[in-house]
């Protein structure tokens, strides 16, 4: 029995994974947590997590509620695995249905940051390869383009139009294809 | 980490975030800066659209939209766009306020429908108005101004008017429940006659004529503001009032007109014998250059039992020239025979197209209707997703 004790505690202590920031601050997170990020699961699964995940690409900040996002989406993920045997179907789908509410509640919540911030979270999302996230946070920024004139996404995220009036012309004469 | 900027975005994000937005307001951003414009022309280039002519035909029954894909060599194909009508009654009803891009703009007999009949999604907004003239399509026009990316719906409330105090415009996308049509006041001395019709062009101004059919009128649909055009007088003169002289007989039809995205003019001219002659201007110059009316085409219809007209509101579409033709009553059948022809130019010294018709010859006929009108449409099938703009969406299967 004491065998199988200690195989228990080794289980639950792999399933903890310490991920690392840039600026050095270490994070406790579950594997069900770190494995949203492919990345991480592919170095799980190769096995080079012992020692800590250094995240060299990630500021403290940044990782804090990338994990605060993970956190909430492996919860709701194991949420359903686990309800989809113990409820009816009416049940299940009911659970279900306040499961996804609560979840687009989160994520709603979740963008309201600044736009340097959002820009981080789309390059942790994207080094860290979580699928969710990217897409979450990619949306929002098409959102936020979305119905602007280019001179207000220029002054929006500081871009300097380096297009001479020729190429804009040309520009605009082409963007009237509808009708050749 | 990242400055805050598009910077540090990695290229392949960066097309993830441009291929969400719907493919109109994504060229638009070409003109963002060099980079956007780089990456949008090289990783997310439009489909090679082409606009076809779609025309509006009922054909006996309830009105139908027809596309015709080719018009260089004559012989009748057309496809039928599924107009995805709800109801019998949307059918009979139906009115085809204009088009943009690839979406239709109906007018419906309790709304009007924006849609997309290559995605199947339908966007419905309210009537501006219960009374007669919110039930007349010719008072509708609908536009796309591309540096805003807005498609809008303009209403003029009424077909003549000596004084007209505001036209109504809809933004689509902007509309929460209840809020839609917005007035948009017209200054002093502003009036309408949209006998010569309701055109908006592809740089996103809609123009009619005043009610003296002397000078036009416009709304810039990025401001909107109304104002009169400093134009030169009209090429042609346009008769306000119809009568019963020989002189008013000859004055119709004159109608504003897109030619290649600008504005234009066809107008048939006052004519002696047998012959009728019909000539599209187009409004050229503005913003740093002059105005100027320049002659684009002449259109030479001859014989007096020709009923060959020039064909309205899209009458040139790329090099061809759309005509109408109907037999007349003596042949005992409604049909009529919609022909595109390639303007030869005649003269050298001042380039201007010229097309002689007469009866419909079989290589220039690209479309025959059991019916007594078609208008015609410029159409470009894109997979532009109406869902952008608003959210009283139905899709259908």
């Amino acid at each position: 029995m004491a065998s199988a004790g200690s195989g228990d505690e080794k289980a639950a202590a792999a399933a903890m994974i310490t991920l690392i920031s840039s600026d050095n601050e270490k994070f406790e997170v579950t594997e069900a947590t770190a494995t949203l990020s492919q990345t991480i699961r592919h170095m799980i699964e190769d096995g080079c997590t012992d020692g800590g995940v250094p995240l060299p690409n990630v500021t403290s900040k940044i990782l804090a509620r990338v994990i605060e996002y993970c956190k909430k989406h492996a919860t709701a993920a194991a949420g359903e695995e686990g309800s989809s045997s113990s409820f009816s179907d009416a049940a299940f789908l009911e659970v279900d249905r306040a499961f996804l509410e609560e979840l687009e509640e989160f994520d709603d919540a979740f963008l309201e940051v600044d736009r340097a911030t959002l820009f981080d979270l789309i390059l942790a999302a994207n080094y860290l390869d979580i699928k969710g996230l990217l897409n979450l946070t990619c949306q929002k920024v098409a959102d936020s383009v979305k119905g602007k004139t280019p001179e207000q996404i220029r002054e929006m995220y500081n871009i300097v139009n380096d297009l001479t009036p020729e190429e804009e012309a040309e520009i605009r004469r082409e963007t009237q294809w509808a009708f050749e | 980490m990242s400055d805050g900027g598009w910077d540090g975005i990695p290229a392949d994000v960066f097309l993830d975030i441009l291929l969400r937005i719907p493919l109109c307001p994504r060229r638009r951003l070409r003109l963002v800066c060099r980079h956007w414009r780089d990456i949008i022309d090289e990783r997310a280039p439009e489909p090679r659209a082409c606009a076809k002519v779609l025309a509006f035909s009922n054909d006996g029954g309830p009105h139908r939209a027809y596309i015709i894909d080719d018009l260089t060599h004559g012989g009748v194909r057309r496809r039928e766009l599924d107009l995805l009508h709800h109801s019998r009654q949307d059918a009979a009803e139906v009115r085809l306020i204009g088009t943009c891009n690839g979406l239709l703009c109906l007018l419906r007999s309790h709304d009007i429908a924006v849609i997309n009949p290559a995605t199947r999604e339908l966007l419905a907004v309210g009537l501006p108005s219960a009374c007669y003239y919110g039930r007349n399509e010719a008072t509708y026009s609908f536009g796309y101004h591309p540096a805003t990316g807005r498609y809008k719906i303009v209403h003029v409330p009424h077909y003549r008017a000596a004084r007209l105090d505001a036209v109504r415009v809809l933004t689509l996308g902007d509309h929460g429940p209840g809020a839609a049509w917005r007035d948009v006041p017209a200054p002093p001395g502003s009036s309408c006659l949209l006998r010569f019709g309701l055109v908006t062009v592809g740089a996103g101004v809609t123009y009619w004529v005043t009610e003296d059919a002397k000078r036009i009128m416009s709304l810039d649909l990025k401001d909107d503001r109304v104002a009169v055009v400093e134009s030169p007088p009209m090429p042609v003169p346009l008769v306000p009032f119809n009568g019963y002289g020989p002189e008013y007989v000859n004055a119709y039809p004159c109608r504003l007109t897109e030619v290649h995205g600008k504005l234009g003019l066809a107008a048939r001219r006052p004519c002696d014998g047998d012959m009728s002659k019909t000539e599209v201007w187009v409004l050229e110059g503005g913003k740093e250059q002059e105005m100027a009316w320049v002659k684009r085409c002449t259109v030479l219809a001859g014989g007096a039992v020709t009923r060959q007209e020039i064909a309205l509101p899209h009458a040139m579409h790329g090099e061809h020239v759309l005509t109408t033709y109907m037999p007349g009553v003596l042949s005992g059948r409604q049909q009529l025979t919609l022909s595109a022809h390639r303007p030869r130019d005649e003269r050298k010294t001042r380039p201007c197209g010229v097309v002689r018709v007469d009866v419909p010859k079989p290589e220039t006929v690209v479309g025959v209707f059991e019916s007594c009108g078609v208008r015609t449409f410029a159409y470009v099938e894109t997979g532009e997703p109406l869902s952008f703009y608003g959210d009283k969406l139905y899709r259908q299967g």
